[in-house]
């Protein structure tokens, strides 16, 4: 289950206290940061201004920060749609998997073979997200990496609960699709 | 719309979460359909892939910019921020180089270029001192000749008249 974010942090950050903000920042910098990453076709430098651009839009828009919504979700709808209208701006063009999956710190020191295979998977599951739309993608990492309730991801993407999950199944059913495309894609490769 | 198999897919995708009721349905449903047998393996695949995908953390030296208490609007930043300037020197550096490297070439280019218009301008004179004296070779011949026959002439008229000025006084004085 989240932590609820503390309410007096919040406060401070509506009196212009940067500290408070910085501390905002450092809750939520790592899950609005995967977010962006995995809207923006892991791309870290376009997720690294996405991040900036999102934080900037909490500072500004703290004030209408309504405080019956959860701190957390509230953040990630704005990383969400920021996201979506950077897509939707820009489509995007379908980039390589870049460095930065070394920053995932490992526990210990990983094997080549491992590193190898963790490259792979990030690989597919980027392949997987980009083939959804860009509100079906947010939904599915909002669903996975952040694990907000169908009621949670509806209200940062703009959604009814119902359509969150109907949406949600749909998606599913793209992914397993993409899934079984790049597999017979792999078997083809290898005959 | 709803195929036969929806449902089922359904129930496959809540899996952890299914009723006692629907367990069981779906049990039995997948002992019968090879359709939904291999569609829910998929699925284990790529939820499994997706669970697994850690969060991304962005890099290291990654900061949210704040100035005088506000963030900073996006900009690329990089991971180490004196790498900027860096990149900067450099190109500094390389083009006041290229700009020396071209005026030393300047330099170069025209005091050859200077160096050669004075060899063609001496060329030029002599070549014109040697057709003039190529066109007068005759009349510098002949005249040269006739210089130096009037010389002797003269000076033998000269010895001569000296002589005959000598032997004079000699026989006076006798
Ligand atoms: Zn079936």
């Amino acid at each position: 289950m989240r932590q609820t974010f503390p309410t007096e942090i919040i406060d401070r950050v509506r009196n212009g206290d940067s500290c408070a903000f910085a501390a905002v920042v450092d809750s939520f910098r790592t899950s609005v940061y995967n977010l962006c990453y995995r809207m923006l076709n892991g791309n870290s430098g376009d997720a690294e201004d996405a991040v900036q651009e999102v934080f900037v839009k909490v500072w500004r828009n703290i004030d209408k920060y309504d405080e019956r919504r959860t701190f957390s979700t509230w953040v990630l709808s704005i990383a969400t749609n920021h996201c979506i209208d950077q897509i939707r701006k820009r489509r995007l063009p379908t980039v390589e998997i870049d460095e930065t999956m070394e920053e995932v710190i490992p526990d210990r020191i990983p094997s080549p073979k491992r590193i190898v295979a963790e490259r792979e998977q990030a690989e597919q599951v980027r392949i997987l997200l980009d083939g959804l739309s860009e509100v079906d993608r947010a939904i599915i990492i909002l669903r996975y990496w952040d694990d907000l309730s169908d009621r949670e991801i509806g209200s940062a993407v703009g959604l009814s609960e119902a359509a969150v999950k109907s949406r949600l199944f749909r998606a599913r059913k793209q992914l397993v699709g993409f899934y079984r495309q790049a597999q017979e894609q792999a078997v083809m490769e290898a005959a | 719309m709803m195929d036969g198999h929806e449902y089922f897919e359904e129930l496959i995708f809540r899996e952890d979460s299914l009723s006692e009721a629907e367990r069981n349905e779906l049990k039995a449903h997948l002992t019968l359909c090879a359709e939904c047998v291999c569609f829910r393996d998929d699925w284990i695949a790529v939820n499994t892939l997706l669970t697994d995908a850690p969060a991304v953390s962005p890099a290291p030296g990654f900061v949210v910019l704040f100035e005088n208490g506000r963030a900073v609007p996006a900009q690329r930043r990089n991971a180490a921020p004196w790498k900027g300037l860096a990149i900067f020197v450099i190109g500094l550096l390389l083009l006041i180089a290229a700009n020396l490297a071209l005026i030393a070439n300047h330099v170069w280019l025209t005091l050859i270029v200077r160096a050669t218009e004075k060899l063609m301008m001496a060329r030029l004179i002599w070549d014109s001192i040697t057709a003039f004296l190529y066109m007068i070779r005759l009349p510098l011949l002949i005249g040269g000749t006739a210089a130096i026959i009037a010389a002797f002439i003269v000076g033998f008229g000269i010895l001569l008249s000296l002589r005959q000025y000598q032997q004079s006084h000699e026989k006076r004085g006798v």
